[in-house]
């Protein structure tokens, strides 16, 4: 059993070729097989999954289809799942059980798919390599000496060992689109709110949105659909209407999209991804797109504003971890002060702690004008660079990351080198856009992504651009070890 | 960033940290706040702050209660929980 999308999936099992429990097993046995030496998984759903893919082939055999009917998915460990631990790659949550589910668990639940698993992170989502989580790191399946990429390190290793067809992640710096970029698969990040963050564990929450990996375009664009839209649990969730985004890039409009380089993302590139980045552009060229050099003057300054922003927040929705309610309690407390702070310090890994400090930092009296407000005029910043640059232009493109996969243990040590390397995806946050990585090429055998930006709510486009592409490459068929 | 500020810190944010790790957090603290100052030299005059990317206004609902909270499936942790109440340790003497 080797199908190759969602697309295909969907098709054999609405064709009575396969059925679900088949399909089911077959994924948890590749996932038992291979997840000892990735590490993908913090949490297998195994009684849940079969049980789920009985109802779907009882549905099915009564000719009942929902639009993800039987399709198999890993879940990112971030996202509250009822009756099913959610960690969050964190001992502080070791040991919490949600009553309800997340927003994107439901709609994903209701539309039919089967839960794998929770897929391992970077603790609160707090990282660029999946070294954070207290489950441990997880392992590149291009080269186990490498990291994924983070902090949706497990989602996005796991849909490239092809051990899942696909996976939930999200992204608030980079977390899908960088690990995307690192493991050779496509990763979409939606317009802030275009996806609701109801059950979503808070880590900055004017930059966090869910989104998906995928092996394909076209795949992403099938699951897109089914978790977008306005939700009454989320206030910072849009009701700009959800297009068919799977028609539209079938459709045969034949746009011809004017694409903007910012020299800012080119300037410092290596020479190998330089030539992987000009090749992938050439087929932009040759699939009928005018290339234009734009600038985005401000991307020097991304990294800092968001070390500002996002520790800001970060510190504030933390807060809420204090021993009592749920999560790790410390059993060393005289005192309920002495629970907030044992509670917290058992509970949090150094990244997470290092990031709260930050925050309290930016926020506190005497540096709160210095350093947050300041980074929230930034931010403004930033924006308008972009919306001066999609006056000019329909799509933006650069690398993903400035390099390829940095092996295990290489910059644990060194924050300030793992926060620059999401130079490149960190403006598309502070700025609330959709963006994309798609496989554009490989470095030294290790994968490298294109990271396509679009206008607030354009994610057709991004889309449509990355199925024509896709066609004419086939960077995102190649798997790792074939 | 010295040890005072540390201890401000980490009373404000409801942490403690390590004896041995005072002084590699110091060093990563400073080399992180070099990196934030680079939005020191930012041209933000007359810019607005940006809390939100978007445009977006809080949506209301109408003034009527809805569907209550089921205490017993929030509170699903017996252990730490009695009649509906968390339990913690005395606060008063």
């Amino acid at each position: 059993m080797n199908f190759k999308s969602v697309k295909e999936i969907l098709t054999a099992i609405k064709n009575k070729d396969v059925s679900v429990i088949e399909l089911t097993s077959n994924y948890l046995d590749k996932i038992k097989e291979r997840d000892d030496e990735l590490n993908c998984f913090i949490t297998l759903t195994e009684e849940f999954a079969l049980d789920k893919a009985r109802k779907i082939d009882e549905e099915i055999a009564k000719n009942k289809v929902r639009a993800l009917s039987g399709l198999p998915i890993a879940q990112k460990d971030i996202f509250c799942t009822k009756n099913i631990k959610t960690s969050c790659g964190s001992k502080m949550l070791d040991n919490f059980v949600s009553p309800y589910n997340a927003t994107v668990i439901e709609k994903l639940n209701n539309a039919g798919t089967i839960m794998l698993g929770k897929t391992n992170m970077d603790e609160f989502a707090m990282g660029s390599s999946n070294e954070t989580s207290f489950y441990g790191p997880v392992k590149n399946p291009w080269d186990t000496e490498y990291v994924p990429g983070g902090s949706s390190g497990g989602s996005a290793s796991a849909v490239a060992a092809r051990i899942s067809p696909c996976s939930t992640g999200t992204d608030t710096g980079g977390s899908i689109r960088q690990p995307a970029s690192l493991c050779g698969i496509c990763g979409l990040k939606p317009t802030y709110g275009r996806v609701s963050r109801y059950g979503m564990i808070a880590f900055a929450s004017s930059l966090d949105q869910a989104g998906i990996f995928t092996t394909d375009a076209l795949d992403a664009a099938i699951l897109l659909k089914e978790i977008s839209g306005y939700d009454e649990k989320d206030s910072t969730s849009s009701s700009v209407e959800v297009p068919d985004y799977h028609s539209y890039c079938l459709s045969d409009t034949n746009y011809n999209y004017t694409v903007g380089i910012p020299e800012e993302f080119v300037k410092d590139l290596n020479d190998d991804v330089k030539k992987v980045f000009y090749d992938s552009v050439k087929v932009l060229e040759k699939i009928g797109c005018k290339i234009k050099t734009i600038n985005l003057k401000y991307t020097s300054l991304g990294v800092s504003a968001y070390q500002v922003v996002a520790p800001a927040e970060c510190s504030s929705n933390l807060s809420r971890f204090d021993g009592v309610r749920y999560g790790h309690r410390s059993d060393n407390s005289s005192d309920l002060e002495n629970l907030y702070r044992e509670s917290r310090s058992e509970g949090f890994g150094k990244e997470v702690k290092r990031r709260i400090l930050v925050g309290t930092y930016a926020l506190s009296a005497g540096y709160y004008d210095a350093y947050y407000l300041k980074a929230q005029k930034v931010r403004n910043l930033i924006a308008n660079d972009f919306r001066d640059a999609f006056d000019q232009v329909d799509l933006i493109i650069g690398p993903t990351t400035p390099d390829k996969a940095f092996k295990i243990g290489e910059k644990m040590n060194d924050p300030i080198a793992m926060y620059l390397s999401d130079v490149y995806t960190v403006s598309t946050n502070l700025a609330g856009l959709p963006a994309m990585s798609i496989p554009m090429g490989f470095k030294e055998n290790m994968p490298l992504g294109l990271q396509i930006i679009g206008n607030h709510f354009d994610e057709k486009n991004i889309l449509k651009i990355s199925h024509l592409y896709q066609q004419e490459t086939d960077w995102h068929k190649r798997e790792p070890g074939k | 960033m010295d040890r005072k500020t540390i201890d401000k810190l980490t009373h404000l944010s409801k942490l403690s940290i390590p004896e041995n790790d005072v002084d590699e957090l110091i060093i990563n603290l400073e080399n992180i706040l070099k990196l934030i100052g680079e939005i020191d030299a930012a041209p933000t005059e007359g810019m607005e702050p940006m809390a939100h990317p978007l445009d977006f206004n809080q949506p209301l609902r109408e003034d009527k209660p809805i569907k209550d909270i089921n205490r017993s499936e929030n509170q699903n942790d017996t252990s730490k929980t009695k009649d509906g109440y968390y339990i913690v340790p005395k606060i008063i003497d």
